[in-house]
């Protein structure tokens, strides 16, 4: 009777069992060793042309490239008057440590003349806050390029 | 209360029990000399051929694939070994969206070249390759292939184009029986 109703002393008996017996197997080690392959690199191609054919599409487009992290592309995509203060390098570099999670384009396009127009992309970031940004476009090599953005109220 | 009790006195006589059996161990024991021994400890080695640069591609599409790479493994040391296999971004700045969209396959082969399985395909991620034991192990002076096949799959976004990803490929060797 003692024995089947004491669920405390079996329990106990367990315990001790344990602690004596199986924990100190588990500092046993074995020889191991790690060896690495460096070097590898994949660097993927172009398929597909961005939409940079209205103001309205090339925010989609900045926006699509941005989230995605692809500053080469964007790079490939700005406007001379921005393209020219970096090098792709130092323009990635800049942006890499972005931390997007997406983007949305505010309202229409607005047309400062017919060469230069701007949109409001919100950007939202991974720690859930966002903001707008004033992202303006010039007219330049058939399509229309990103000269810069301003962040705003 | 009475259950606190039987509680302290379960846990008194389990140690109880538990140390005499040890002390009993302990003191019921013979001892003969054998004269002098020696103990040598077995070394754990292994290398790969090649040592860097097993995958290296420019330009890749969607649908593209490495085709089969094989990375020959030697066990250099004298102790028996077996290993596991991972693969990890050089650098944070890697670990972007051109890695998250590959996939790979593993082929493994027996002493004599003769393939004998495979892991990984469609749907397997390279970014989830994390210690995947190899069921080919290793005996002391023995080397074996491990094919490696990459591949970017043909729903693979838009937003990767351009984008370049170094890895390395790390090989985690244990003497054949251990535990990782």
């Amino acid at each position: 009777m003692f024995w089947s109703t004491n669920k405390n002393f079996l329990a106990s008996f367990a315990v001790a069992f344990a602690l004596l017996f199986f924990l100190p197997s588990i500092s046993y080690a074995f020889f191991t060793k790690d060896i690495f392959v460096n070097g590898n690199m994949v660097s993927a191609g172009y398929w597909y042309s961005y939409d940079f054919s209205t103001p309205l599409k090339a925010s989609y487009s900045v926006g699509e490239l941005w989230s995605a992290k692809n500053f080469g592309v964007l790079y490939d995509n700005l406007a001379q008057d921005l393209s020219g203060i970096y090098t792709k390098d130092e323009f990635i570099e800049s942006l890499k440590d972005a931390a997007i999670a997406g983007f949305e384009v505010v309202g229409d396009a607005v047309y400062l003349n017919s060469k230069q127009a701007y949109t409001i992309i919100n950007i939202r970031y991974l720690d859930n806050s966002s903001k707008n940004y004033k992202t303006v476009f010039n007219y330049e090599r058939g399509g229309w390029r990103l000269l810069g953005t301003k962040e705003i109220e | 209360m009475s259950q606190i009790k039987y509680f302290g006195l379960g846990l008194f006589l389990g140690i109880i029990i538990v140390g005499t059996v040890t002390a009993v161990k302990a003191y019921l024991t013979k001892e003969k000399v054998l004269g002098e021994s020696a103990v040598s400890t077995a070394t754990l080695d292994i290398s790969t051929t090649p040592q860097s640069a097993l995958l290296s591609f420019e330009g890749v599409t969607p649908g593209f694939s490495s085709g089969e790479k094989i990375v020959t493994l030697k066990n250099t040391g004298t102790a028996d070994l077996k290993y596991r296999v991972s693969v990890e971004p050089t650098n944070v700045s890697d670990n972007n969206d051109l890695y998250k969209a590959l996939e790979y396959v593993l082929y493994e082969y027996d002493g004599n070249s003769q393939k004998t399985k495979s892991l990984g395909g469609e749907g397997f991620l390279l970014k989830d390759l994390q210690d995947v034991e190899i069921a080919q192990t290793l005996d002391s002076g023995q080397e074996k292939n491990l094919g490696i096949e990459i591949s970017l799959p043909q729903d693979a976004g838009n937003g990767i184009q351009g984008l370049t990803t170094n890895f390395k490929i790390i090989f985690n060797a244990i003497q054949k029986d251990g535990v990782f």
